[in-house]
């Protein structure tokens, strides 16, 4: 073995520039495969350990009246891990002069013995001194809040100041930089006085021995058997996902965009790195015939080969696992950042690292292993014989995979913009569903006339109306009544709604019940059929209604309910949580201006205003939620049409190699240098022109079919993220395809005239 | 003279392509080649000289017909049992030398002993620089392939063909990128070696080469035409 292995080291040595390409190709595919593997481990431990380390709730009562409960005799339960008092007041902020935004305020029972909920002290005060509170780090992102300031508060006629005295880390809410919310944390006497209700109503609870959300329902149920039979009034319980990140969705949809595009990055330089290693071993040919007329059986031959590559895997091993550690947490770090959590994995496992060792000494062998046996099983009269058709059959062949992998390249970044302009037209639709400009949502429903009256004599008001909905929390993130879903109560004829309908119709009968669930509803009714009788909780009774029609929008379940149903049922003095305004101008800036009268408004009047929202925002906050899946979409489409750009340059700089001794004729004959580079940069044009044209018709169905599944992983069950053609897209793709393929090209075209002419004709 | 019959070609047809371009490069050959012979095939470009070569190395199968050498049916085995046949059984020498050029010469000897095993492990560095200067270039036994003149890549490659002892040894235009003086040098060491007992067949379309040996063998279209012996 000793020269055998020799061999293939001095080919390695030998191989030069081509050693190099063969290298940097494997090095590039184990890197991404790397980066995605290190990344996947990552995320997909440490986003759920973030959330499990602050031992998440199972689930929220709210007690009709507070101090109902001796949280002593619950604690004392046998199904019951651990119970807390965790009042949740829902006040409003001001982050910069005259931008108030919701504020929840958690009272903290005992903030030395937090055993549920837990958040942990970034800075200042770990405890907040009596009078003040503690923000949520991710906060500060989106306000100029911080420790040592003075808050501005508001809970409808009550104004305050409150110091914060300190920062928190609570991975278990939802970013405040994508729901544009502040989260604060005070004991329960500042609770009191900051809210103006008594503590002890919500309890926030963690059973023992339960796997999942129905277990958890069924818990639940015991409970208020028993507080039945005590005469514990319950407001509300709400059972959130089973210990799942609000946010867990993005993660994984992240994760599958990463995996999947990360396999593709995969295949493509794999076609890279199995074109190098055919072009080295095409020039290895003759002295595979060498070797096998002086005795070498094919299992020797292989054997030299395999050492070869087994070289030049380490080598990229050395390489790539590094690279691919570093921008693995590199990434992470970037989602961790957007998702308000913290990588906790120090070390990576011992599995990951030799999964990565495995990676780089075995892909190598999967790239390029049929090309090494192939490359074995010639015959010593081919290899010795080897003819000018054979090269040009090797060329052709090589070009087909480079057409190939450029098309598929094409096809993926266009993709990408395809499935983006698609969420961008969603969220115009989005836009476009609701008529109104700006929204005022209470935090307690209260009579039509006297909310209206608030507002009296603002300009540019065209219109307005009133609507109610489930618990008075509308269209916001935590919308949920016992069952879990939020309800919309407005008029039959409402002029501020346009839902776009996926399937049946809007509310239209004032004598029989109808509701239209939201696209995100349809899976928690196990999708029904337009038409299906539907039972929902409301007023504390279950009533029945049908469904006529499901509605496309990108929000938490929802159901829609004509209001006269709803007042017949739940709100017999006909009181209002939520006004709706829409604009004379629609002009952003005069919608912004409405908005600042509004708000002043509210600040001349005791209206308990849980947010104010202008359409513009809504869909602001939407796009912030979907912005960075599509940046990461991007770039990884981007990164595909770079490897395939280089599988282009690596196939015209092999092409140029084999053709050196045609380039000496060439030359001899009088071509330019300059004539030379002109026809490999058209030979290579014409197959990245074609690579462009394929790509772009194969990404029409691909668009299709990614539109589809990314629409279903986005928005929820029965989503349809619909097909659109991105025109900017296009143009994107077929300047940077061009531009990539002329670099490809040109570049290794100019190495074929820098040899001599003397050099090229006896180059072999 | 030869002692005893070594290869036989019975009915030895070669026809490449399919129908239409159908070409036949070997037609009904039936040659006997003695143990010990020193023998030349002869004929223009295209005639079938190199086709025979393959067909005695087993580097080509007939396509009807049988080739027999030192009692081995060689084209009927398979590859790496033939691999292996050949290393033991066939010295090969090439026009353009095919030494491997990012090995020194001594390990271009070295390496088909590696392949074949048939010399012991710890006699192999001696045996091959002991053929590099029977061959007269044991004083660049550590260059690589590059830093020699042709005749002297033609002696290393004569050297390596050697290696494992064969008792055949095939040339195919040993002499065609040679001087006068390298040629000479050449067919010396083919002298020694016939001397010496081995087989050597070599493929020429140089007169001074077909007269070193002990018989021509004329192929025209694919066929022999001539088959003359000399005695010396």
């Amino acid at each position: 073995m000793r020269y055998q292995t020799l061999k293939a080291w001095m080919d390695v040595k030998a191989g030069g520039a081509k050693s190099l390409l063969v290298i940097f190709a494997l090095t590039l595919g184990l890197w991404g495969l790397g980066s995605v593997l290190v990344s996947y481990r990552i995320l997909s431990h440490d986003l759920r350990d973030n959330f499990l380390g602050t031992s998440p709730v199972h689930a929220v009562v709210t007690l009709k009246e507070p101090g109902q409960l001796n949280l002593e005799v619950l604690r004392a339960r046998t199904d019951i891990e651990s119970a807390e008092c965790r009042d949740l007041a829902m006040l409003r902020v001001e982050v910069h002069p005259n931008e108030w935004i919701p504020l929840w305020l958690f009272g903290v029972e005992d903030f030395r013995h937090v055993q549920l909920a837990r958040v942990t002290s970034q800075e200042g005060a770990p405890v907040p001194t009596p009078g003040t509170i503690l923000i949520e780090r991710n906060g500060r992102l989106i306000s100029a809040l911080d420790t040592g300031r003075i808050a501005q508060v508001r809970h409808g006629e009550r104004k305050l100041e409150v110091r914060i005295d300190g920062v928190v880390f609570d991975p278990a809410q939802a970013p405040s930089t994508q729901d544009h919310f502040i989260y604060a944390y005070t004991d329960s006497q500042t609770y009191a006085q900051i809210s103006g209700e008594a503590p002890g109503k919500r309890i926030i609870v963690r059973f023992k021995n339960v796997h999942s959300k129905a277990e958890v329902e069924q818990a639940v149920a015991n409970l208020r058997a028993t507080w039945g039979k005590e005469g514990t009034a319950v407001a509300s319980v709400v059972v959130p996902a089973f210990l799942k990140h609000p946010h867990q969705w993005q993660l994984d949809m992240l994760l599958a965009i990463i995996g999947t595009i990360g396999l593709v990055a995969f295949l493509m330089s794999s076609v890279l790195v199995s074109q190098v290693v055919a072009a080295l071993l095409a020039k290895q040919v003759r002295q595979i015939g060498i070797l096998k007329a002086i005795g070498a059986t094919r299992f020797q031959v292989i054997g030299i080969y395999a050492l070869n590559l087994l070289f030049y895997a380490g080598a990229s091993g050395l390489v790539a696992i590094p690279l691919a550690v570093i921008t693995g947490y590199g990434f992470s770090s970037f989602c961790a950042g957007i998702l308000n959590f913290k990588i906790l994995t120090t070390h990576l496992p011992l599995s990951v690292w030799v999964l990565l060792i495995l990676a780089s000494l075995v892909l190598p062998f999967l790239f390029a292993g049929p090309t090494l046996v192939r490359a074995g099983r010639i015959s010593v009269r081919e290899a010795l014989g080897e003819t000018r058709l054979a090269l040009r059959a090797r060329i052709s062949a090589r070009m087909t995979m480079t057409v190939a992998a450029t098309a598929l390249g094409v096809a993926i970044f266009s993709t990408g913009f395809n499935i983006r302009e698609s969420l961008f037209q969603f969220l115009a639709s989005t836009r476009g569903s609701m008529r109104h400009d700006v929204q005022v949502v209470l935090t307690q429903p209260m009579n039509a006339e006297a909310f209206e009256k608030a507002f009296a004599g603002i300009p540019n008001i065209e219109h307005t109306e009133a609507w109610n909905g489930g618990k008075g929390l509308l269209q916001t993130g935590v919308v949920g009544t016992d069952q879990g879903i939020g309800i919309v109560s407005l008029p039959l004829d409402s002029k501020m709604v346009a839902l776009k309908m996926l399937e049946g119709r809007w509310l239209q009968s004032p004598l029989e019940p109808e509701v239209v669930l939201n696209q995100a509803a349809l899976s928690i009714f196990n999708v029904p059929k337009i038409g299906q009788r539907l039972r929902v909780g409301i007023g504390g009774k279950e009533r029945t209604m049908t469904l006529v029609g499901v509605a496309e929008e990108i929000d938490v379940p929802k159901i829609y309910l004509a209001d006269t149903f709803y007042d017949q049922w739940a709100n017999p003095e006909h009181l209002m949580n939520s006004l709706m305004f829409s604009a004379q101008d629609k002009n952003f800036n005069s919608v912004m201006t409405l908005k600042k009268n509004i708000e002043r408004a509210i600040q001349a009047s005791d209206l308990k205003v849980l947010y104010v929202l202008s359409q513009a925002e809504r869909t602001k906050i939407i796009a912030d939620h979907l912005n960075i899946i599509l940046a990461v979409l991007l770039i990884l489409a981007f990164l595909v049409l770079w490897v395939s750009a280089l599988g282009m340059a690596s196939a015209t700089s092999i092409t140029v190699m084999e053709r050196t001794r045609e380039i000496g004729v060439l030359r001899a004959i009088g071509a330019t240098p300059e004539r030379i580079i002109q026809m490999f940069v058209a030979e290579g044009m014409k197959a990245s022109l074609t690579g462009l044209g394929l790509g772009l018709i194969l990404s029409l169905p691909l668009s299709r079919v990614a539109s589809s599944f990314f629409g279903t992983l986005m928005l929820g069950e029965g989503a349809v993220l619909r097909f659109a053609f991105s025109f900017s897209g296009l143009g994107i793709t077929v300047i940077t395809s061009i531009l990539f393929g002329y670099l490809a090209n040109r570049f290794p075209a100019r190495s074929a005239v820098r040899i001599s002419t003397r050099e090229a004709l006896a180059y072999e | 003279m030869p002692t005893s019959e070594f290869i036989r070609l019975n009915e030895v047809s070669l026809t490449y392509g399919a129908d239409g371009t159908r070409f036949q490069a070997l037609k009904n050959i039936n040659l006997t080649i003695g143990a010990g012979e020193h023998l030349a095939i002869v004929g223009k470009s295209g005639s079938g000289k190199s086709s025979l070569l393959n067909m005695i190395t087993g580097i080509d199968h007939p396509s009807r017909g049988e080739v027999i050498v030192g009692g081995t049916t060689v084209h009927t085995l398979k590859e790496s049992p033939l691999a292996l046949w050949r290393g033991r059984t066939v010295g090969i020498v090439f026009q353009f030398f095919q030494l491997i050029p990012t090995m020194t010469i001594l390990q271009n000897v070295l390496l088909p002993m590696e392949f074949v095993g048939s010399v012991p492990l710890g006699d192999r560095r001696a045996r091959a620089l002991a053929l590099l200067e029977q061959t007269g270039i044991g004083a660049h036994a550590d260059k690589l392939p590059s830093e020699l003149s042709g005749g002297e890549q033609q002696r290393a490659a004569i050297a390596r063909a050697l290696a494992n002892d064969p008792p055949l040894l095939v040339a195919d235009e040993p002499t065609g990128n040679l001087d006068s003086r390298n040629a000479g040098l050449v067919l010396e060491l083919f002298r020694d070696l016939v001397k010496a007992g081995k087989t050597v067949i070599v493929v020429t379309h140089e007169r001074s080469l077909s007269d070193e040996s002990g018989r021509v063998v004329t192929l025209q279209d694919g066929a022999i035409v001539g088959d003359e012996w000399s005695v010396r």
